[in-house]
């Protein structure tokens, strides 16, 4: 009895065993089931994600194809500068536009395809050649910058920001940054008649025959306001206690004048807007709500010594027996060393003398060419040099090449007895003939040694 | 006991096969609502349709699309106006060929499947630019397209040398070629091939620089270097290399060609001269700057007598030299040949019967062509003292007449097909000097090698 007993209970256990297998299976095959059943999906907005990339493609395909009269547009490089352009899109990917990148694009409509564009994010796509691309150009010949990369400029754009009137994209290679504005139908019509042109015509004529414009806010300092049409930079800068104080921001060219990216300060005061006064013939902007007009200097306003080294690089008297700015007594001494350089042996004509600066060392090199025949061989003398607050320099001559060795006899009228051994005051000298801002060297010592020379 | 697990353990499995991997219902999510880029034909779209899309099944993609192009580089894309120049040149000098001679549904039997075209160069870390690049014989890249003119020789073959380059590793893919073709410049294979020099690859028998980089691209780079160099040019940049090289690129070659013609029934040299044809459309070449060892031909041969249409003026004066060589000598003049041993100098030669054996007299002239392809000749100041120079000098008066023709005239250089319709720019193309002053007066000759 106890051993059946016993072998019941076995055979119950056995039993146990088993339906505690089958219950594991079972439950296994469960969790086979439910891993593979599919739950319905939970979705933002009850709506697919490629709906919701296609509505907002359309949403702002009607947008640009939905502005009667089409859009302004500025485009920031991420190399620097700014273009502005006149976009009108139509419905079947066709893109018509106008640029303030030369005369010649400020006036002749040129036409691309465009597509709006679903990556990551809803793109616009300038998918044909058009103004745009001339920025991007990868051949320095078509509009300079680097090899590769002209400007750094992008036309694939994802969309960003909008604000009212405005939609703001950024460059998807490069991150440039391009904003749209609607433009009305009184701006259309400008456009469509060489609105763009004329303003961009009087813009580049107006700064480069005023070469100092500035405005003065406060009644006490004059602040430079430079334009440089080929960058597409303004610079603010202004003088401070015998320093110089520099914003910079990029500009396009626009029906009314010219735009600055972002508004640049003098001491909080907003400037971002120069608008042409025709009547006036003059530049104007406004801050804090109030008109003030650009005013024209026929001298710089900052000291070239605060400049030179920095802003500029060089003065270079150019290959000449006599220029505006030299003095009687340095013609007599360069024509004294001309002649000596042709007889010294290697029979050197002296050309060009370029006196290169660099403020933050503190050094000038002069690179004086001497041509023996066709051959051109540069002469260098490096100086170092201090510099008073008044702006007087004393240069002090180091290291010569072997080129500047074999001329020292010939050179000693201009070097050795002058640039080596006075002090120098460094300033602008505007030539008479065409007003062009030249940097002129003069002695301390010597008043009557002055010479002058393209300042770059 | 063990037949309920193994059932248990048989139920399961079922179970789990059944289970697992269910699929509901269908994929839903329509992708075609995302893409804008379905665009209303445009005209360019439309000719690349009729030219290119329906007869040859191959799509020409010009709109900008990064995915096409080296990922990271500034690309940019292609201007509108310039698509039609550029396919009308591809469908001209790189398809009409091969139609003619291949047959008209040669490149529809076998063709890349896109041409993706871009604007602009793609620029290199190195500071090279790319101009062309293929994938799998599949798709065709083709740069520059904004800087393309269809009417400057050098842009067209840039432009083409990068398709013939790409189809023929396409026809290889087709028709495998010549296993021991690698064999014939064994060991001259580097992969960094762009350290090495046009010469210094011509010397170890390869056409150019890029063709030592494998064995399948010298093929390609032969038979594309050898469609657009044209035989004449060919064999003259041939003939500046080393003497052992000039073999192994005669060999490949013989290669190229038996491959075209066992491949695909293809006359390699008749599609070398369709080839050029169709360049010469572009810009016809002109023989005065295509005299020279190394440069073009190196002979003109006549033999004035079985000449159609020797002008009279040069005619008469040939009959009268065999004339004279038949009563003054007794010997029977043949014909001529101008051997050009410089772009400078040049070989008269006479060949003449006596008896049954052929003599010939030689006199070497310097010749001086201007810019205006006029050429001047002129009796060399010293000739050489072997029997040929002293046959010239004892036959001088017989010849007389001829050689006066050549030494008291100028001629201008160019072909005569205007006068006798043919080939030109070929090897065996008649070219001909005529008088400057008369130009109905002139003497014809074969061009050769």
């Amino acid at each position: 009895m106890k051993n059946r007993t016993s072998m019941v209970l076995w055979d119950n256990n056995l039993k146990d065993k088993q339906m505690k297998r089958i219950i594991i299976y079972a439950l296994l095959s469960l969790t086979v089931f439910s891993a593979c059943k599919k739950e319905n999906v939970v979705l933002i907005d009850g709506e697919k994600p490629e709906e919701r990339v296609a509505e907002a493609l359309t949403k702002y395909s009607d947008q640009l194809t939905g502005s009667p009269y089409g859009w302004k547009a500025y485009l920031y490089p991420n190399g620097g500068g700014g273009f502005a352009f006149y976009l009108n899109f139509d419905k079947k990917n066709r893109v018509t536009m106008y640029a303030d990148l030369d005369y010649g694009p400020a006036t002749v409509s040129k036409e691309s395809s465009y597509r709006l564009k679903a990556s990551q994010n809803p793109a616009l796509v300038f998918d044909t050649y058009n103004y745009m691309h001339i920025l991007a150009d990868p051949d320095p010949n078509i509009f300079g910058g680097a090899p590769g990369w002209g400007l750094y400029s992008d036309f694939e754009f994802n969309f960003g920001v909008q604000t009212g009137d405005t939609l703001k994209l950024s460059g998807k290679l490069l991150d440039s940054k391009l904003v749209l504005v609607r433009a009305t139908k009184e701006e259309q019509d400008l456009y469509n008649n060489k609105g763009l042109l004329n303003s961009l015509t009087n813009s580049v004529d107006y700064i480069g025959n005023n070469s100092t414009l500035y405005v003065n806010l406060d009644g006490a300092t004059n602040v430079e306001t430079k334009f440089d049409p080929n960058l597409k930079v303004m610079t603010l800068r202004w003088l401070e206690k015998g320093n110089i104080t520099a914003v910079t921001a990029p500009f396009v060219f626009t029906l009314n004048g010219m735009l600055l990216q972002s508004p640049v300060s003098y001491k909080g005061k907003l400037m971002q807007e120069f608008i042409w006064d025709a009547a006036k013939s003059i530049f104007y902007t406004t801050v804090d709500g109030k008109r003030v007009d650009i005013q024209s200097s026929p001298v710089p306003l900052i000291p070239l010594h605060l400049l030179i080294g920095i802003n500029y690089t060089s003065i270079t008297t150019p290959n000449a027996t006599s220029y505006p700015g030299w003095s009687s007594d340095f013609i007599a001494r360069r024509a004294k060393a001309a002649a000596a350089t042709l007889v010294s042996g290697y029979n050197l004509r002296l050309d060009k003398m370029a006196f290169v600066f660099n403020a933050n060392d503190k050094t000038l090199v002069l690179n004086a060419d001497v041509y023996q025949n066709a051959n051109r061989f540069i002469a260098s003398y490096n100086y170092t040099y201090t510099k008073t607050a008044a702006g007087v320099y004393k240069f002090t001559l180091g290291t010569m090449n072997g080129n500047a060795s074999l001329i020292t006899a010939a050179m000693a009228p201009l070097v050795n007895e002058r640039l080596s051994t006075d002090q120098f005051i460094v300033d602008y000298f505007t030539n008479p003939a065409n007003k062009q801002t030249l940097g002129q060297f003069k002695s301390v010592e010597h008043p009557d040694f002055a010479f002058s020379g393209a300042l770059q | 006991m063990k037949n309920i697990f193994n059932t248990g353990v048989f139920t399961l499995f079922v179970l789990m096969t059944l289970a697992s991997c269910k699929k509901e219902g269908k994929l839903d999510a329509n992708l075609n609502i995302i893409d804008k880029n379905i665009i209303a034909k445009t005209t360019t779209d439309e000719w690349l349709d009729k030219n290119y899309l329906n007869p040859y099944n191959i799509e020409t993609k010009y709109r900008f699309d990064r995915f096409e192009l080296t990922s990271g580089k500034n690309i940019t894309p292609p201007d509108e106006l310039q698509i039609i120049p550029m396919m009308e040149t591809v469908r001209d000098v790189w398809i009409k060929p091969f139609e003619t001679i291949g047959g008209a549904d040669f490149i529809k039997r076998i063709s890349p499947k896109q041409f993706v075209l871009a604007g602009s160069a793609s620029y290199n870390q190195d500071g090279s630019i790319t101009l062309g690049t293929a994938e799998g014989g599949r798709k065709i890249v083709l740069y520059v397209v904004n800087t393309f003119d269809k009417t400057n020789l050098a842009s067209v073959k840039q432009a083409i040398q990068v398709i013939q380059h790409e189809y023929t590793h396409i026809l290889n893919q087709t028709v495998d070629y010549q296993t021991d073709f690698q064999t014939i410049s064994r060991g001259g294979y580097m992969g960094n091939w762009t350290l090495g020099t046009l010469a210094q690859a011509r010397a170890l028998g390869f056409i150019t620089a890029y063709a030592r980089a494998a064995p399948e691209e010298d093929y390609a780079e032969m038979s594309s270097n050898m469609l657009m160099m044209g035989r004449v040019g060919y064999n003259a940049a041939v003939s500046t290399a080393p003497a052992d090289a000039q073999v192994k690129l005669k060999k490949k070659e013989q290669y190229v060609v038996d491959y075209f013609k066992s491949g695909f029934n293809i006359d390699f040299y008749a599609l070398q001269t369709e080839v050029q044809n169709a360049l010469y459309n572009i810009s016809p070449p002109v023989l005065a700057k295509l005299i020279g060892p190394g440069i073009g031909y190196t002979r003109m041969y006549s033999n004035p007598l079985k000449d159609a249409n020797q002008s009279p003026e040069f005619l008469s004066l040939w009959k009268a030299a065999v004339n004279n060589m038949t009563a003054g000598f007794d010997l029977g003049l043949l014909d001529v040949t101008l051997t050009f041993k410089s772009a400078t100098t040049m070989t008269l030669r006479y060949s003449f019967l006596q008896d049954s054996d052929v003599l010939f007299a030689d006199a070497d002239y310097t010749m001086a062509i201007d810019a205006a392809n006029v050429v001047t000749l002129k009796l060399a100041a010293v000739q050489p003292t072997t029997a040929n120079y002293a046959n010239m000098n004892a036959l001088n008066p017989a010849f007389a007449p001829v050689n006066n023709y050549f030494k008291n005239n100028k001629f201008k250089i160019d072909w005569i097909n205007k006068i006798i319709p043919g080939n030109i720019g070929g090897l065996g193309s008649l070219g001909a000097f005529y008088k400057q002053t008369d130009e109905k007066s002139y003497f014809y000759g074969a061009m050769g090698q």
